[in-house]
């Protein structure tokens, strides 16, 4: 079959850009461009100051499909070994690959032809340097013990001293080593602040134009021609990483634009605590970045006898990890250090022919592929060659290599033909028009020109009207958004209760019994105590429940059954009974959680037919006005995209997020607890009702009172994340969303008023200029309508060819 | 003898199928026809299409042929009686006798400024000049005639038939759409659409039917589904491998001839069409569905200005 190849749609949408230019660029020799209108609601469709930017519009989509730029994106778990990827696609070590986290400011690393010895540029240098003298302040406050800590490490030690002496950061890092000393003092930085409680300045670099950039030739790309593209990676820093909350917006962002996504995940951590978190963060990448994402679950050489086989691997992530949501044939085991280690081998033996006398990686290079004799080998080019080619293969990185890359290349060059192709769909359409409207002015007297515009007013007025009401809409879905969250949340509050009194009960049952074999060991007869009414908070509830009354106090041992305190004293029975009711409750925050995202999720897809509704129906009658009141003038408003409203992360993980948010403080403290930290924090405390005694009778309190308050406040949180997600991400962007679409629609509209008011004014030259006017009108009017048709027939065989499976374009050559 | 020099008789296939090629043949021989130097301005390479008609349509063949080496070319009166000869039995559309009219007046106009032609080739002329006029004066009547309309149906339907026989399979599909057009241009269809007595709103319908048929044909010829976009240089413009027919080299040729007079700028798709260049024409897409093609097409034919007129 005839299958459409995405170069042949580049070229196309190149020599259309070209024609539309051609063409508004006669529009404007040729006069028929005007000044804007002094009121922006009449302006034209193109005026000498839109038609500017129009035509850099072009030319900057022309430079786009001329300089492919690929962005792969390198995300994964902490030190699942980001850097060290990036390191074996480069075939150097361009970034600092340690046993702590190392990565803090996201980092782009672009291959630049002929550059073999890396530098970093890095503009921004003035919120750090001005953060050095705000450090050298907070160091003088810092207590003695802190201080000496610091010194003690080697690397915080070199950061002292640069604070001391105030040495600021410079923008420009040649070779590996300065780069690195570099990256590692940013880092010393950021855990600086954190120590001495200095804000880092996240914000100032929460812009892709502020990160850093390692300029660099990647050893598997060197052969390739230029008009391939740039291949720039994007290393991000672990998503527990401090400041990862100042950059997620920018991270997000980035995910979306990459032309493909590297999850890097850790062989030896993969069915750890860890996982959870990790699905969900691939999970919130696949949302964004679907189709352009693969897995290397690194440090496969780690694998023992009884560890799962690759094909195992692969499964677990695509079917149990994943759910499906990406395939087994995206997912690749590899050792990025043995890739790192044999790509620099390779690229050393290239450039020079041996391997260097004293570095270290040679000697892990050696001991890797030789084991303890590397000694002998090391010396030997061939051996050495033919080691880094054996331990390449071993590595396993060349097939996911040569694929990511490739995918790259592929979408992104998908990307700027789609960009081009939507700018010139538009704006083919839009010059149409412009004509179109030019050539109507002229053949209309003035009075029907003067009716065609007053109709399209009543049109305009039309579409705010439209717009009202949507908002309206939408403002309705989110009060019953928000009553539904109401309802839920009242209703787990009154769950959390009733699970709570229930505990409370049963721990009473057994202190009670408790004390009564203790009072019978001390041979003390004390039956049937009299009680007194309760005043504790489950006091009411348990005398039902116990039959009995308040003890009057007599011992310090003594059993007060409406005491929201409840007394163990053996420390496993306490931990036992606490670990209950935190399981408990975890199951019902969790359901308060599934409600909540469900709450909003309902309201976001009611939102989207309603909105899908309001726009098709009642716009497509607008449309229709609009062609009824423009006497032949043959122009069609189009509508702007009809894409539904779509959020930008699935509110799961928005809702994940903005607990996190809530409870950071706390969490801070508790991360290490694993699963139940975060429950912890949930609760907003650290101290949840728990606390041991020692004295001359050990024993263990459970105050079921902050229990409870704390779990309350846990669910608070839960909701008034719920709240706030609803009014600070959700509803913002929906609103955005239904701005946009009118705003762009009400836009097009005035434009075509505008064409027919200056329209009017051209009336006013004389018969000649408007003859000429009009011929040039009506001929351009032609190769604007030929152009549209082919800007269409672009527009869909790019969103064609994207859906096809197998791609067309020629392969990207990699050596690998 | 090679092919590129054999002479095309008006008995040819190849005049058989394009029966366009006699009538744009009148209108260039009369305009060779070159009354300041008294000669006849026949296309001196040896390749020339025009050249090859000229010997099969003026029966000269071998004869010319030793003439045209020797530098040597007819006379004007020679050339006139050829041209009223090859007006009356060749020329059947308005738009060949408007053109050769046009032709004969200024020749006329001239001939008045020039002493040493004859009398009788003066008189030739005028006779000449009445007898073209009342063709055309008759013609313009019949053009305009309800029943012409079955002419201008006829013209279409051979002009379809013929394309779908494959009788044009020599070529790419945008060429074969290029040779239909050229049949209809000085067919009937053509003569009635450029009478702006005729209703414009009939004019229309029938170029639009041209449309629809190209359309469908292209798409057959070119195995693309309708709404399918091809690519123009693999798919639309993509001849046939050469067949060894002489027509396989023939009908090329006599296509680029008949498109002697369009332009990469104002006929583009016409222009890729019928000549053989090495890039396509700034405004033809790269890609394109059978009806952009037809519709293109149709229109650097019959420019949409016409119609509106
Ligand atoms: N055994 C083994 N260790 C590896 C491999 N890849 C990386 N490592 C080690 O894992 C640790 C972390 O590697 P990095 O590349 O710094 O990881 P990262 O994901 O960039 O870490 P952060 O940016 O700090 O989150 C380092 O000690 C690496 O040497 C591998 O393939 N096998
Ligand atoms: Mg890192």
């Amino acid at each position: 079959m005839h299958q459409l190849n995405i170069d042949t749609l580049r070229m196309e949408a190149k020599r259309q850009l070209a024609q539309l230019k051609s063409l508004l660029e006669k529009a404007q020799q040729k006069g028929l461009v005007d000044e804007p209108a002094a009121d922006d609601h009449n302006r034209a469709t193109f005026d000498t100051q839109s038609i500017t930017k129009v035509l850099e519009v072009l030319d900057g989509e022309n430079y786009k499909l001329d300089h492919l730029d690929m962005v792969l994106a390198v995300v994964g778990t902490m030190k699942a070994g980001k850097s060290t990827s990036i390191n074996a696609i480069v075939g150097a070590e361009v970034l600092p690959n340690r046993n702590r986290p190392m990565t803090t400011l996201p980092t782009l690393i672009r291959h630049t032809p002929g550059v073999l010895q890396p530098r970093l540029i890095f503009e921004k240098v003035q919120p750090i340097n001005e953060l050095l003298a705000t450090l050298s302040q907070a160091i003088k406050l810092v207590n003695q013990e802190v201080l000496l800590e610091l010194q003690n490490d080697e690397d915080m030690k070199e950061l002292l001293i640069q604070i001391r002496q105030q040495t600021f950061f410079v923008s420009q890092h040649e070779g590996a080593e300065d780069i690195f000393r570099f990256l590692k003092g940013l880092n010393d930085l950021v855990r600086l602040c954190f120590t001495l409680n200095v804000e880092f300045p996240f914000d100032a670099y929460a812009i892709v134009e502020a990160m850093p950039v390692i300029e660099v030739e990647f050893s598997h790309l060197k052969d390739t021609p230029v008009t391939q593209g740039r291949l720039t990676l994007l290393d991000t820093p672990g998503p527990n990483e401090a400041g990862q909350q100042h950059l997620r917006h920018m991270l997000k962002d980035q995910l979306k634009k990459a032309s493909a996504v590297l999850a890097v995940l850790d062989y030896t951590q993969l069915k750890s605590d860890a996982d959870e978190q990790v699905r969900e963060s691939l999970m919130e990448i696949s949302y964004t970045a679907k189709d352009r994402m693969y897995a290397l679950v690194n440090k496969f050489d780690q694998k023992d006898r009884n560890g799962d086989d690759g094909a195992a691997v692969k499964k677990y992530i695509a079917q149990t990890l994943m759910k499906n949501a990406m395939a087994e044939s995206s997912v690749f085991p590899v050792s990025s250090k043995q890739g790192y280690l044999a790509s620099r081998a390779r690229n050393e033996l290239e450039r020079n022919g041996k391997l260097p006398n004293n570095e270290c990686w040679v000697e892990d290079f050696g001991k890797e592929r030789f084991g303890g004799m590397w000694v002998d080998f090391i010396n030997d080019p061939q051996m050495v060659k033919a080691g880094a080619d054996k331990l390449w293969q071993d590595s396993g990185f060349s097939v996911p290599l040569e694929q990511v890359i490739f995918e790259a290349h592929r979408n992104a060059a998908m990307e700027a033909l789609r960009s081009a192709a939507s700018k010139l769909d538009n704006l083919a359409k839009d010059t149409g028009n412009f004509f179109k409207a030019n050539v109507g002015s002229l053949k209309k007297s003035v009075a029907e020109l003067q009716k065609n515009i007053d109709r399209l007013q009543q049109d305009i007025e039309n579409i705010a009207k439209i717009e009202a009401s949507t908002e309206e809409a939408l403002e309705g879905i989110l009060q019953s958004t928000q009553i539904k969250i109401e309802t839920a949340s009242a209703g787990i509050q009154k769950e959390v209760t009733e699970k709570i009194e229930s505990y409370f009960k049963e721990g009473k049952t057994a202190e009670s019994d408790n004390h009564q074999k203790k009072e019978q060991r001390k041979g003390l007869s004390n039956p049937k105590e009299k009680t007194t009414q309760s005043d504790g908070f489950f006091g009411t509830a348990l005398a039902s429940f116990l039959g009995s009354k308040r003890e009057i106090k007599d011992s310090t041992l003594d059993f007060d059954p409406s005491s929201p305190i409840i007394k163990f004293d053996d420390r496993a029975a306490a931990q036992d009974f606490i670990k209950r009711i935190e399981s408990s409750i975890k199951t019902l925050m969790d359901k308060a959680e599934s409600d909540c995202n469900s709450c909003i999720q309902s309201g976001i897809d009611n939102f989207s037919i309603e909105f899908d509704g309001h726009r098709i129906n009642a716009l497509e009658s607008i449309k229709e006005s609009i062609k009824r009141n423009l006497d032949d003038f043959d122009i069609i408003v189009h509508l702007p995209n009809t894409e539904s409203i779509k959020i930008d992360s699935p509110v799961t993980s928005l809702m994940k997020s903005a607990i996190m948010e809530k409870t950071r403080t706390v969490t801070k403290h508790r991360r290490q607890d694993g699963l139940w930290g975060t429950i912890c924090g949930w609760f907003d405390t650290s101290d949840w009702g728990w606390e041991s005694y020692q004295g001359s009778e050990e024993y263990y309190e459970v105050d079921i009172n902050k229990i409870n308050t704390s779990s309350r406040k846990g669910i608070e949180t839960l909701f008034i994340s719920a709240h706030s997600i609803l009014n600070k991400d959700i509803v913002p962007q929906l609103q955005h969303g239904v701005e946009e679409f009118f705003s762009a629609f009400r836009e097009k509209v005035e434009n075509v008023r505008g064409d027919l008011i200056s329209g009017v004014k051209k009336h006013s030259l004389d018969q000649a200029r408007k003859a000429e006017i009009l011929a040039t009108s009506s001929e351009m009017a032609i190769e604007a309508a030929a152009l549209e048709k082919d800007c269409i027939t672009l527009n869909d065989s790019a969103e064609t060819l994207r859906y096809k499976e197998s791609p067309s374009s020629t392969r990207l050559e990699v050596q690998v | 003898m090679s092919n590129d020099l054999a002479p095309i008789t008006p008995n040819s296939t190849l005049c058989q199928t394009l029966s366009c090629l006699q009538e744009k043949f009148v209108v260039d021989f009369a305009n060779s026809i070159d009354v300041a130097r008294d000669h006849i301005r026949v296309q001196r390479q040896r390749t020339g299409f025009f050249a090859r008609m000229y010997d099969g349509f003026t029966g000269k063949g071998a004869r010319r042929q030793t003439e045209i080496n020797a530098g040597l070319v007819d006379g004007v009166e020679a050339s006139l009686k050829w041209l009223t000869e090859l007006t009356e039995s060749m020329a059947q559309s308005n738009l060949a006798i408007t053109q050769v009219n046009d032709r004969v007046s200024i020749l006329s106009g001239s001939m008045v400024e020039l002493s040493h032609y004859s009398v009788d080739t003066r008189e030739q002329l005028k006779e000449m000049a009445y007898r073209l006029d009342k063709r055309m004066h008759d013609m313009t009547q019949e053009i305009s005639r309800i029943d012409f309309i079955q002419k201008a149906k006829l013209n279409i339907d051979i002009t379809f038939s013929k394309w779908e026989a494959g009788r044009f399979s020599v070529l790419s599909p945008a060429a074969r759409c290029y040779a239909a057009m050229e049949e209809l241009h000085w067919g009937s269809l053509g003569d009635y659409c450029r009478c702006l007595e005729n209703p414009a709103h009939k004019r229309r319908e029938f170029l639009q039917l041209v449309i629809d048929r190209s359309t469908k044909q292209l798409a057959v010829d070119a195995a693309v589904e309708l709404q399918t976009p091809a690519e123009m240089a693999t798919v639309w413009l993509a001849a046939p491998s050469i067949s060894r027919s002489s027509n396989g080299i023939d009908m090329p040729q006599a296509l680029s001839w008949l498109a002697d007079q369009m332009t990469i700028d104002s006929t583009p798709f016409i222009y890729s069409a019928a000549h053989i260049t090495k890039n396509l024409p700034s405004k033809v897409p790269l890609i394109a569905q059978a009806r952009r093609i037809a519709e293109a097409m149709t229109h650097e034919i019959f420019p949409l200005e016409t119609l509106d007129a």
